[in-house]
Parts: C-alpha cells; sequence; structure tokens
C-alpha cells in the first residue's frame, strides 16, 4: 500500500491550498455591498452676512439621508451623506445670515401661525443624489451629484420662493478605492452646491423683493 | 565571436527601446508685462476646471508645485487645496474667475483683498491641459496559474501632453503672459516571459519643462 503523503510538508499542495483561498476572498470581497459614511472637512464661506435673523430647519428626511441603489453594474452601494449635509449647511447658513438658528420643529402647513423670533425660516431638502463610476459612464472618473431644493417662508408661513440647486463633484479614481473615489466625489458636490448657494441666495429675484420690503417695514418707511 | 555579435545586438536593442521611450517637449511662452517676485511673494497653482474628461489633474499641478519648490532657485508655493479652502466659495470650479476683469470684480468683495494681502501671494498661475492616449497598437498577453505564469507579445502606445498656464499678476491686477508646453512619448512593453516595459513619460516631461519656464518667466533667470 502506498504511503498517503503528509499534506502539511507539501509545499507545492500548500501553494494551492493558499492560492485558491486567495482566488475565493477577492472573488467574495468583490460582492461586498460598498457601505460608506461620507465625512471629511468643508470650508466655511467667506461672504458678507445677510442681515438677517433666520430659522432653519432640518427635517429628518435631510439629516438622516442615506442613498441606496444595487444594480448589475455597480453592485449594491449604501450611502450615508445626512450627517456630513446637515454639518456642512449650519456652518453655511451660520456665515451667510446675521443670525442662523435651528428650529427643530416647523410645519409649513401652519400657516398665519406669526414667528416673531426670526425674519424668515429656510427649509432646505434632498430632493436626489446619484453618482457614476467609470465603468457606468465611461469616463476615467466617478462623479456625483446632489439636487437640493430649498424653501424660504416668511414669519408666518408664507412661501418666499423655492429655489433648486444642484450640486457636481468628480474624483479620480483608483483601482481598489472606489469608495473613497465616490466619498470624494460626493463632499465635492455639497462643496459646490455650498458655494452656489453662499453667492447666488441673496440675488434671487424674490428674495431681493421680500428684502427690500423687510428693510423697508424695519426702517418704518 | 558568435556571442559577441549576440551580446552586442542584445545592446542595441535595449539602447533602440530607451531612446525610443524618450519623450521630446516643446516649450513657448507669451509675455504682456514684467514680471518678478520679491523676498516672501508666493504663488499659487490652479487647475482650471472643466467638468470633462480631459480636465487637469491634480497630480500635474502637484508635481509642478513640487518641481518649483525643489531646485536651486526654489519659490513659495501655496497649496492648491489650502488656497480653495481659505478663498471659498470664490474659486470653487463654478464661479472661479475667468478673467483679470472678473478678478477685478472679485476683489471688490469683503476680505478678499486683505487676505490676499495678508497671504503675500503675488501670481495665480491656471493650468490647463491633459495627457492624452493619441495612437496604440500591437498584442499582448498574459496568463497566470497555480504552477506560475508569463507574459508572450509586443504592446505599444503614444501619448501627448499638451499643457498651458495662464499667469496673473495679483499686484497689477492683470494678465502677465502664457506658457504652453507639449510633451510627445512612446512607451512600449515586450511580453518576453517577464513583461519589460520601457516607459516614456510626456506628462512629467510637461510638468518639468512648464515648470522650469514659469520659474524663469516670473524671477527672470
Amino acid at each position: 500500500m502506498k504511503p498517503k503523503p503528509n499534506v502539511e510538508d507539501n509545499p507545492k499542495i500548500t501553494f494551492k491550498r493558499l492560492f485558491s483561498l486567495l482566488f475565493f476572498i477577492t472573488l467574495l470581497s468583490s460582492c461586498a455591498p460598498s457601505d460608506i459614511v461620507i465625512e471629511g472637512s468643508l470650508p466655511i464661506p467667506m461672504v458678507k452676512k445677510i442681515p438677517v435673523r433666520i430659522g432653519v430647519h432640518y427635517p429628518d428626511a435631510f439629516v438622516d439621508f442615506v442613498h441606496t441603489e444595487t444594480s448589475k453594474e455597480i453592485g449594491a452601494w449604501q450611502i450615508d451623506l445626512g450627517k456630513q449635509n446637515a454639518g456642512f449647511f449650519r456652518a453655511l447658513f451660520g456665515s451667510m445670515f446675521s443670525e442662523a438658528v435651528i428650529l427643530e420643529k416647523w410645519d409649513s402647513d401652519i400657516t398665519g401661525v406669526s414667528n416673531e423670533n426670526t425674519h424668515a425660516v429656510l427649509v432646505p431638502q434632498i430632493k436626489k443624489y446619484g453618482f457614476l463610476t467609470p465603468f457606468v459612464s465611461g469616463l476615467g472618473f466617478y462623479s456625483a451629484s446632489i439636487e437640493y431644493e430649498l424653501t424660504l417662508y416668511d414669519s408666518r408661513g408664507a412661501t418666499i420662493f423655492n429655489w433648486t440647486v444642484v450640486g457636481y463633484g468628480k474624483s479620480e479614481g483608483k483601482a481598489f478605492g472606489k469608495e473613497e473615489a465616490v466619498e470624494q466625489a460626493t463632499l465635492l458636490a455639497i462643496r459646490d452646491a455650498g458655494a452656489r448657494i453662499a453667492i447666488e441666495f441673496d440675488k434671487q429675484k424674490a428674495f431681493k423683493s421680500w428684502f427690500g420690503n423687510l428693510e423697508k417695514a424695519e426702517n418704518g418707511s | 565571436m558568435a556571442h559577441k555579435l549576440k551580446a552586442y545586438r542584445l545592446c542595441l536593442l535595449v539602447i533602440v527601446f530607451i531612446v525610443a521611450g524618450c519623450a521630446s517637449s516643446r516649450v513657448e511662452e507669451f509675455r504682456a508685462t514684467e514680471t518678478g517676485m520679491a523676498s516672501g511673494e508666493g504663488l499659487v497653482l490652479l487647475g482650471r476646471a472643466s467638468f470633462s474628461d480631459n480636465e487637469t489633474k491634480e497630480s500635474f499641478t502637484d508635481c509642478m508645485a513640487d518641481s518649483l519648490k525643489g531646485g536651486d532657485r526654489p519659490l513659495r508655493v501655496v497649496p492648491q487645496k489650502m488656497f480653495r479652502d481659505n478663498f471659498y466659495p470664490w474659486f470653487e470650479p463654478r464661479v472661479e474667475p475667468t478673467s483679470s476683469e472678473e478678478l477685478k470684480k472679485l476683489f471688490m468683495e469683503p476680505g478678499v483683498k486683505d487676505l490676499i494681502a495678508s497671504s503675500n501671494i503675488r501670481y495665480i498661475a491656471w493650468i490647463e491641459g491633459d495627457t492624452v492616449r493619441v495612437d496604440d497598437g500591437g498584442t499582448m498577453s498574459c496568463t497566470i496559474g497555480p504552477w506560475g505564469g508569463g507574459c508572450l507579445g509586443f504592446s505599444y502606445w503614444e501619448e501627448d501632453a499638451s499643457y498651458k498656464a495662464t499667469i496673473w499678476d495679483l499686484e497689477k491686477m492683470i494678465s502677465a503672459g502664457q506658457i504652453s508646453s507639449d510633451s510627445r512619448g512612446t512607451s512600449y512593453i515586450a511580453g518576453v516571459i517577464l513583461p519589460i516595459p520601457i516607459l516614456a513619460r510626456p506628462g512629467n516631461a510637461a510638468c518639468n519643462a512648464l515648470a522650469d519656464q514659469l520659474r524663469q518667466f516670473l524671477t527672470g533667470s
């Protein structure tokens, strides 16, 4: 009877097993869902403060925003960008207005209820979020876009204006850093939208009209 | 005798590969005004955003910054990210100034002129361009398995690195001039069991050529 070879001492068999193991680990890791929490620092804008005491209400859907997407092309993704958004918008509105007060509760349906503590109430919302990988777009980078809707109400709850702002960001991808590239592109999209809001908010026609009336009322003319 | 001939042929082949792997560069300059940099004055290199696939990559501006900061006559180069963060939102891709006229308007925004002065930044160099593949050919296949692997074949590709730097003088508030650099190179990979790459790096050649010319343009030496 032929003696059974000692597997532990045979380098060829050990190598084959190691190769197979690595092969299956690589296969499994490529199927794992991509779970990202968007983090990172964003700058505070250097703009002239708008002399308005504003209340800002961040809806739960804004603060807890998580994007989930599954497809054959890109696999399963879960991107949590709510906390990053909320933190950035707090800093953004804090630097844009002479005073920005966070309102924990706000119901736009309760019109006619006077809110004397603030001149107006601003409610930001995320309407859409999307991202593209080089595999889907055919381009050599990852990109992300976010569509925000900003609604400004006067102190009695009447809508002054609705403004849709789209932010866009792109990031060079690396072979094994797709999550990092999508995170970077998303941060740049938030930053891009923030830049537009900071520069163009007080140039909106409806805002200028409302602000003109506010100034007149404050000056008593 | 036969051995000597073989060695001679091998050396010749290697030299042909090395020579073919080099990149050739051409630099052109247009000067609109006299320039100079006092001690402590700095410049910032900003990649011009285009939102297309051919946008200047951050790695290129980083390469230029490293080149300008080194050598016998180092210049003070303000990091691009730090500059954009400090001046947020005014130098974001969507709102950045595209002419010296827009720069003059930007300097009227509160805090911008003072921050430029306190940062002692004399010049902005806007970098545009990209490295693109213009031709490729050949075939090479590689296999790998538990018993070993190898490559067989021959492959080549030609790249063109075309970049332009537009220099703005922040003291005189004018465009001081323009420098362009164009580099071309062909890279090869020969697969003789082991893949032997002979790489031309036109992007790197363009970076060094543009940085050297920019240094000369700004300091006059």
